[in-house]
């Protein structure tokens, strides 16, 4: 088992509850989708499995250890974490800000070789953004700048990689890109959580679902069995319909609205 | 690809140790006696090696008492200013933020303006100055700490409460002491100057801030990875907390020890890492020695000018001021301040 949470549970001081009582486990390959509103606490939670947040009650293991007993830098050797608002600091070239990711990898007093950035730029390259090495991070496009943060994650070569919301920032097209790579992460071995607003994201990329809705889990399992158009629909308010495209094996939700402009 | 590399880090290396050595030179040259530079090769020479003396003494004594001091005093206060003030807009994520931002500097001033008031000798004067700069950068740490999770804005704003109660403190001072003999001591004090530096001062104040700046270099790839803020370092297996906390606590010993030496200089930690990322950009893989390297330039030359300008002595503070505002103006209106 890869990681592991028992029964975990999150509150801000002594009663604000984030989320309670949640379990999950992820073995190496599994993409893990999380689900729900607005203030579910999927943010939260994403933060407590990379030991940013300490758990109020409950403990997580990573690779059978309590994350507790492991230092920030054993966590970020085998975790990486891609949060959902972008770093907006100095003007970084691109390299320099995927070179951060082997951080983890480097001695207290050293600086990243010749070595790390190579890897940077073979990150670079593998998602196609080459091109934008030696471009200011502060200067380049929004869904640019979520995969020189994918790249900077990748390069901290880590077995686990959270997800916080990754293609709320992107065009559509961006979207099933990126959407696509988590795939092609997951086949090679690497073990994913992610948090997105989309039943249809988690539908197109998650081995399994997690539905969080006021901190407590709604389900959860295999996504197929898990995703009905009751729960959806009982989760964010609203009456969806679920559609499977027999020939592609997709499933995709759509939400039932009233006639539209221009509709008798 | 490498030689490209090895190119521009030669270039680099020029760049930075070649102007401020130049200055370095032309400071023992100027000022009330000029001394052509010939003569202060040989003045420097003759310590070393047996050379026919064909100087007046007064020379001698104006190059290695008076001069020598001063010179390397300017080194080091631009150097540590800078350096101490480029680490702080990093791990702050503020570019407006100077190395006097946790108090340092009025803690220091208070200290001696306290030892002016109390008549102590010039080594009491520093010990004082140094002791409460460190205070109050303590007493920064103890309220900002008093809290779970230290978000970098708490920091700052308790360094400026500190900051606010020992300017008080220090119009106390001010105001209960003898205006015409005391009072004009410690307004000059705190206005800044490299005029009190003396040898014993240097030989202190060298090893201490030569160490300062050789570890927070080290620790340059941890200060760029700490300036994309609290939660992205974090989840890059940096110890935030311990971490910064040492960068600080270096940028402490630079800067108190570059307030014993002159007193409060302003501006320089705040616009020459502004110039230096504006000349190689964030990384403070290369900030770190351009911020150094130009802070030590800017305080030699603007030193220069406060002993030449005048009959007497300008403070340097003013200078600082006076030519350090109106260019970071200028920078930002030509919109050129990046980050």
């Amino acid at each position: 088992m890869l990681l592991e949470m028992r029964q975990g549970s999150f509150a801000y001081g002594r009663d604000r509850e984030i989320f309670g009582h949640v379990d999950l486990t992820l073995e190496e390959g599994d993409v893990l989708c999380l689900l729900g509103p607005n203030g579910a606490g999927k943010s939260t939670l994403l933060h407590c499995l990379d030991g940013i947040l300490p758990l109020s009650k409950g403990e997580i293991l990573l690779s059978g250890k309590p994350l507790v007993h492991l230092s920030r830098r054993q966590i970020s050797q085998q975790v990486a974490f891609l949060p959902q608002f972008h770093r907006t600091s100095f003007p970084f070239r691109v390299l320099d800000i995927v070179l951060m990711g082997r951080t983890p990898h480097l001695g207290f007093w050293t600086s990243p070789g010749k070595r790390d950035e190579d890897r940077a730029r073979e990150a670079l390259h593998a998602l196609d953004i080459l091109h934008l090495s030696d471009s200011p991070y502060t200067q380049i496009s929004g869904g640019e700048r979520q995969l020189v943060l994918l790249a900077s994650a990748l390069v901290q070569e880590p077995r686990l990689l959270l997800l916080d919301e990754p293609t709320s920032h992107l065009d559509f097209g961006n979207q099933a890109r990126f959407l696509q790579i988590v795939n092609r992460l997951a086949r090679q071995g690497m073990a994913i959580v992610m948090t997105t607003h989309f039943p249809d994201h988690a539908l197109l990329t998650a081995s399994k679902v997690i539905l969080l809705k006021d901190g407590r889990t709604r389900g959860g399992g295999d996504p197929v069995e898990t995703l009905t158009e009751s729960l959806i629909g009982e989760i964010y308010g609203i009456k969806v319909r679920l559609v499977h495209l027999e020939a592609e094996d997709i499933r995709t939700c759509v939400p039932l609205l009233s006639a539209k402009a221009g509709q008798p | 690809m490498t030689s490209g590399i090895k190119r521009s880090t030669v270039r680099h290396l020029f760049l930075f140790i070649g102007p401020p050595l130049a200055m370095l030179l032309l400071s023992f040259v100027v000022g009330r006696y000029p001394i052509p530079l010939g003569t202060v090769f040989k003045i420097m020479a003759a310590q070393f090696l047996p050379l026919e003396q064909d100087w007046p003494a007064t020379l001698e004594a104006v190059v290695l008492q008076i001069r020598m001091p001063r010179i390397f005093g300017a080194f080091l206060v631009g150097a540590s200013l800078s350096a101490s003030g480029a680490a702080f807009q990093g791990i702050f994520r503020n570019p407006l933020v100077s190395p006097y931002i946790l108090g340092v500097a009025a803690g220091a001033g208070f200290g001696a303006s306290l030892a002016i008031l109390l008549s102590y000798g010039t080594i009491m004067l520093h010990l004082s100055a140094l002791a409460f700069g460190l205070l109050a950068v303590l007493a920064v740490f103890a309220i900002s700490q008093s809290r779970d999770r230290t978000p970098t804005l708490v920091l700052v704003l308790s360094g400026v409460v500190v900051g606010a109660f020992f300017s008080a403190l220090t119009s106390i001072v001010k105001y209960v002491a003898d205006p015409f003999e005391k009072l004009p001591t410690i307004i000059f004090w705190l206005m800044g100057s490299l005029g009190r530096v003396t040898p014993e001062i240097i030989a202190v104040a060298a090893p201490l801030t030569a160490s300062a700046l050789l570890a927070l270099g080290a620790m340059r790839w941890r200060i760029n990875v700490l300036s994309l803020g609290e939660e992205e370092a974090l989840a890059l297996g940096i110890d935030v907390r311990k971490e910064r906390g040492t960068v600080i606590f270096l940028c402490t010993i630079l800067t108190a020890s570059a307030v014993c030496l002159s007193g409060i200089v302003g501006w320089v930690g705040l616009v020459i890492p502004h110039l230096a990322r504006m000349t190689v950009g964030p990384d403070f893989r290369k900030l770190f020695p351009a911020s150094i390297s130009m802070g030590a330039f800017y305080v030699l030359a603007i030193d220069n000018l406060a002993r030449t300008l005048s009959q007497g002595e300008i403070p340097l503070g003013i200078l600082t001021a006076l030519i350090g505002a109106p260019f970071f103006a200028w920078l930002l209106t030509k919109n050129r301040v990046g980050w």
